[in-house]
């Protein structure tokens, strides 16, 4: 039996990982022109080491915290686990959770980290997520997009596999296994995502006074192992336009509106290299060291603010 | 002057004159989008129907391109005649007088093009080639619209002399542009455009795999060719029926089988003349629930049946105007609704058979039924041979097992996983053999 990736893994441990939570973190703090932070829900998969969720408490002041745990069997563990009494717990499938939970005039801000691929069941969390949602609300989705390893035996297994995972009729008609290796099947199940809210959105304004809008904000590519995809956005109603507007997100570097998402990589650097780096910031030139790739030290400079540092600690 | 009875007359005239308007409203509001697009595909089949009667379409093609500013149909097989054009293709609805114009065609109520283009926008634009002549029609629907009482069109263009050029091939290009909004707003949807892809695949799966290239937005539809499975144990049913009452000819092919288990495809499937109207139907309209046949389950996910309706007259055939569905009014499909039901019940009754053994086999015992489907490979409904029922072999479900009972309970997987690797056996079922085993012979020997 295959183990949750929580059993596999400690979440603090993953570097790139780290770093996206603290770039989504800054992404919704601009969120406090429409309303209070507080006054928003979040709802996550918080596993046993509720990262998220100390970071949004901490960093934004969320206090209706509600975490899915489709783990029921060890609810102790969980319980235990816990880092604060804001956060209710909620066992099972984020499928059947979430018709339980209020969503009457409760703007919530939701991260579906799913460890798993693409499939139709995320699809119908997505558009149950969208149906139902007060504005503004902000909906979250990461998913595994590691594509099966390559083998010359099997003819479309990407293909077929993905078909099969979320639905032939929701793979873009124009998709072949070519575009599923590498990064592709995250440029594909990015499409299948997008597609999937805005005919959502399209099918809600029909007939509707007040036309519901999704404004993309977050579209990661990053991989601590396995390849993973984050896609976010702002759920809003025209009448929010200009408070949405004021909210400037597109001024976070990390910000993406589109198809074209933001490769997060993080560069393996030493203590003292970091330090050195740091040292000589701002820069109006990029700083060389000797044996350092100049392309790493770029990067560094470019997401340093939200760079995880791990050390082994006794405590 | 008017004379005193004209002015009576008119006085006592009540207007029964259609209104354009309403006209359009009634045409385009009962066919969905999907299926008007379908229509049009269906003009292009009979092209090439027309080009190829021996049903080899190899290097004929049909090109749809549809986005939120335009929708487009091109292809090359062989183009509308400039007299058909003039007096019936662009008429509403076909005259009695109009000469047969092909036998065996798809189009057939003189309703398809006009109401495909009505559905989609209000700036047409339709050029044509054929062999001997060529002719364009640029139709604005607001402009027409102005004019109650005249509902012709005019040629922009026409030359009835026309001689193709060299590497021309004769054809027909339709373009329609200024979109309704919510069509505009479909065609953007890459969803609805695999949806469309999905459905016009299996509405011209026939014509596809008689070598019909039929793109849309670039991508060339594909579809799997109808096959059953068959065996030396499993046979499907296939029965020819000749209707002809009165009425032309009409010619029936009817199979019922198993295949691959497909819940979302499962049922019967209804052609004609090689157009799909109904596919992977499992409602009363195909005989489920009827007659000692229950009602669609999901046990019943291996049924595939296929009629093929072909007639040389497309109005012999039970189809609805929107090519949607069959007409369940029709003498002809009353008749082979029969046969249907006929047909599926040995079908049902096998694999209600399969889903028996199922349940009282335990999860580790390998089922004698599944094996025999499991050897029957996939044959094109053209290779089955005639049969007048399905067949399967009829085995007792179980053996005879008169002094055994059956114990079942369940325990922890944790605790299960170390029972048997401390029994070293790796069922679940054996750990519950060995250990009452073990307590039968220590306690009760």
């Amino acid at each position: 039996m295959s183990r949750s990736s929580y059993e596999r893994i400690n979440y603090s441990l993953r570097p790139a990982k780290c770093a996206e939570r603290k770039m989504l973190c800054d992404g919704l703090r601009p969120l406090q022109r429409l309303r209070t932070l507080k006054s928003f829900r979040y709802i996550g998969f918080g596993s046993t080491y509720f990262s998220d969720f100390i970071l949004f408490h901490k960093h934004l002041g969320l206090e209706n915290l509600v975490s899915i745990e489709k783990d029921r069997k060890n609810s102790p563990r969980f319980e235990f686990n816990k880092p604060f009494g804001y956060i209710k717990l909620k066992y099972g499938k984020s499928g059947e959770v979430l018709p339980t939970l209020d969503w009457n005039n409760a703007p919530t801000i939701a991260w579906f980290d799913y460890d798993n691929r693409l499939t139709a069941d995320v699809l119908a969390d997505t558009s149950y997520f969208i149906s139902n949602a007060s504005v503004p609300s902000v909906l979250i989705l990461t998913v595994n997009v590691d594509p099966e390893p390559p083998d010359v035996s099997a003819v479309d297994r990407n293909k077929s596999r993905l078909e099969s995972e979320v639905g032939i009729e929701k793979v873009p008609a124009d998709v072949t296994e070519k575009d599923l290796e590498g990064w592709g099947l995250a440029k594909t199940s990015y499409r299948i995502i997008a597609n999937e809210i805005a005919d959502k959105v399209a099918a809600l304004n029909g007939g509707a006074a007040n036309r519901l809008l999704f404004k993309q904000l977050f579209h990661f590519h990053y991989s601590d192992g396995a390849k993973m995809l984050t896609v976010g956005g702002l759920l809003y109603d025209e009448g929010q336009d200009p408070d949405v507007a004021s909210c400037s997100f597109d001024r976070l570097d990390f910000v993406r509106g589109g198809a074209e998402p933001y490769a997060l990589r993080i560069p393996s650097l030493t203590f003292r290299e970091m330090r050195k780096i740091d040292e000589k910031l701002p820069a109006r030139r990029t700083p060389r060291f000797v044996s350092i790739p100049i392309e790493d030290i770029k990067q560094y400079i470019r997401i340093y603010k939200y760079f995880p540092t791990f050390a082994e600690t006794e405590l | 002057m008017a004379t005193e009875t004209e002015i009576l007359d008119e006085k006592m005239k009540i207007d029964g004159d259609p209104t354009k308007e309403f006209f359009i409203f009634m045409l385009t509001k009962d066919i969905d989008l999907k299926r008007a697009i379908a229509d049009l595909v269906d003009n292009s089949v009979d092209g090439a129907r027309r080009l190829r009667p021996n049903g080899n379409y190899k290097g004929l093609f049909v090109e749809i391109e549809a986005n939120a500013d335009r929708f487009s149909i091109r292809d090359n097989c062989g183009g509308i005649d400039v007299n058909v054009a003039r007096k019936y293709a662009f008429r509403f609805g076909r005259p009695k007088d109009a000469p047969e114009m092909l036998k065996h065609s798809i189009g057939q109520f003189g309703v398809g093009m006009k109401r495909a283009l009505f559905k989609m926008g209000r700036i047409f634009a339709i050029e044509s080639t054929t062999k001997s002549s060529t002719f364009t029609i640029p139709i604005n629907t607001d402009v027409w619209a102005r004019k109650p009482d005249k509902w012709d069109f005019v040629f922009k263009t026409v030359d009835e002399n026309y001689r193709l050029k060299k590497g021309e091939e004769p054809g027909t290009t339709i373009e329609v542009t200024k979109l309704h909004s919510s069509i505009a707003e479909e065609f953007a949807s890459e969803n609805f455009q695999k949806r469309m892809n999905l459905d016009l695949a299996a509405d011209h799966q026939f014509s596809i795999n008689g070598g019909l290239t039929i793109s849309l937005n670039k991508v060339a539809l594909k579809h799997a060719t109808p096959s059953l499975l068959v065996s030396r144990k499993i046979l499907p049913a296939f029965q020819t029926i000749i209707l002809n009452g009165a009425a032309p000819k009409v010619n029936v092919r009817l199979y019922a089988g198993i295949g691959e288990s497909d819940p979302k495809n499962a049922g019967w499937s209804i052609f004609c003349n090689d157009r799909m109207i109904l596919g992977g139907d499992r409602t009363i309209r195909t005989g489920w629930g009827e007659e000692g046949v229950p009602s669609y389950h999901n046990e019943y996910a291996r049924f595939k049946g296929y009629v093929l309706f072909d007639s040389d007259r497309a109005d012999a055939l039970p189809w609805n105007t929107t090519k949607s569905g069959v007409d369940m009014d029709s003498t002809h499909y009353r008749n082979v609704r029969a046969h249907m039901i006929s047909a599926m019940r040995p079908v049902i009754d096998f694999m209600s058979r399969v889903a028996r053994e199922k349940k009282r086999l335990s999860e580790d015992d390998e089922s004698q039924y599944e094996r025999i489907i499991q050897e029957a490979k996939p044959a094109e409904l053209e290779s089955v041979k005639k049969n007048s029922k399905f067949q399967y072999p009829v085995r007792k479900i179980t053996t005879e097992k008169s002094n055994m009972a059956n114990i079942q309970y369940q325990r922890s997987h944790d605790q299960v996983e170390v029972a048997k690797s401390v029994l070293k056996v790796s069922k679940a079922s054996q750990v519950g053999e060995r250990t009452f085993d073990y307590f039968f012979n220590r306690e009760c020997k």
